[in-house]
């Protein structure tokens, strides 16, 4: 419950800090990839610049957890899988979620869609690729 | 709705994921949640409904967990310790419910957008997406369903096999100097640099 309760925070958060920042319109996001603007990229390399300096601090007094994954022969086609995905739908993957809560009905077709994706992957994978893929949660 | 400059979104973004840390011990990682989901969902179907299995039962679903999880070739080994030992743990390993926060995390992004949306005055009803370029670009009606369904399935299937996503990869494990996470980014960004490129080349 309480897990449930910082899930629903977390998530009102991030969603509406994306829909503000313009990650959830499709035009900003093609602005973005298409290199007309560089307000998106910036925002995410700020971001990160930002995170790098709070995990430098957090690390002193807590043990984070491991970010240690291996590059493995799924990373960079599944990368790229997923870039041209993002370029067609603008799921990044939240970005469905939040479209949806601004009205845009369509983003249910990626959700489905991004559902089915993962479930594709994990029927496909073991039989035909055996890519030794765990996602961030699992690992 | 005008938009956030970006050293206003970057704190923010940034803020985000210091929060999610400190809420869960975890960090951001929104493909992960898709694949708890999708993992309980797998469990389910390929272990049955939760009641007390036979032990034939339970060591059939081990054989098919194992192959699921490490091809079927290991399971043919002579010197695989499957085909002999007890199943044992699986039943007490098993997810038993849906892990509902996953879900909860979901709803939370679009009452998110919904709030942002409702507070800006841009909050309507869209058969697919707004945009004056999606329009031009993906196009309306079945079509732009059809193309949105589809670039899920490829964010999908590509975030699983990538291991993480624009969160997982590209804030967190870039800004925890993971090199996989730095390839992992630079391959969907410039994928996505590179397919808009085209979009706009054969418009």
């Amino acid at each position: 419950m309480k897990t449930s309760i910082r899930a629903l925070g977390v998530g009102m958060l991030l969603g509406f800090a994306l829909s503000r920042i313009g990650f959830a319109s499709w035009d900003e996001m093609h602005a973005m990839f298409a290199l007309h603007s560089l307000r998106l990229t910036l925002t995410f390399a700020t971001s990160v610049a930002i995170l790098v300096a709070a995990w430098h601090v957090i690390g002193k007094y807590r043990a984070l957890p491991s970010s240690d994954r291996p590059i493995h022969r799924g990373t960079i086609p599944g990368g790229i899988l997923f870039g041209i995905g993002w370029a067609i739908s603008s799921s990044c993957p939240s970005i469905a979620f939040v479209q949806l809560g601004q009205g845009e009905l369509g983003a249910l077709f990626a959700v489905a869609g991004m559902f089915a994706g993962n479930a594709l992957f994990a029927v496909v994978n073991p039989r035909v690729m055996k890519v030794p893929a765990a996602s961030c949660m699992e690992s | 709705m005008t938009f956030w400059p970006f050293w206003l979104g970057g704190l923010a973004l940034a803020g985000v994921a210091i929060a999610h840390y400190f809420a869960f011990g975890t960090q951001l990682a929104v493909s992960g949640r898709m694949t708890a989901l999708v993992n309980v969902v797998r469990d389910r179907i390929l272990l049955g409904p939760a009641q007390p299995a036979s032990d034939d039962d339970l060591a059939e679903a081990l054989r098919a967990m194992t192959a699921a999880e490490f091809g079927d070739a290991v399971l043919q080994s002579p010197d695989s310790p499957e085909r002999t030992q007890a199943p044992g743990p699986v039943a007490a390993e098993r997810t038993e419910f849906l892990p509902y926060h996953h879900l909860v995390f979901f709803g939370g992004l679009a009452i998110g957008g919904f709030v942002s949306a409702y507070a800006a005055g841009t909050l309507h009803l869209t058969a697919v997406l707004r945009g004056a370029d999606f329009a031009s670009l993906i196009g309306s009606g079945p079509r732009a369903m059809a193309s949105l369904f589809v670039g899920g399935v490829l964010v999908g299937f590509g975030t699983r096999m990538a291991g993480g996503c624009t969160s997982g990869h590209g804030l967190i494990g870039v800004s925890r100097l993971s090199k996989a996470s730095l390839v992992a980014t630079m391959s969907f960004f410039g994928a996505g640099i590179a397919f808009s490129l085209l979009m706009e080349a054969i418009r």
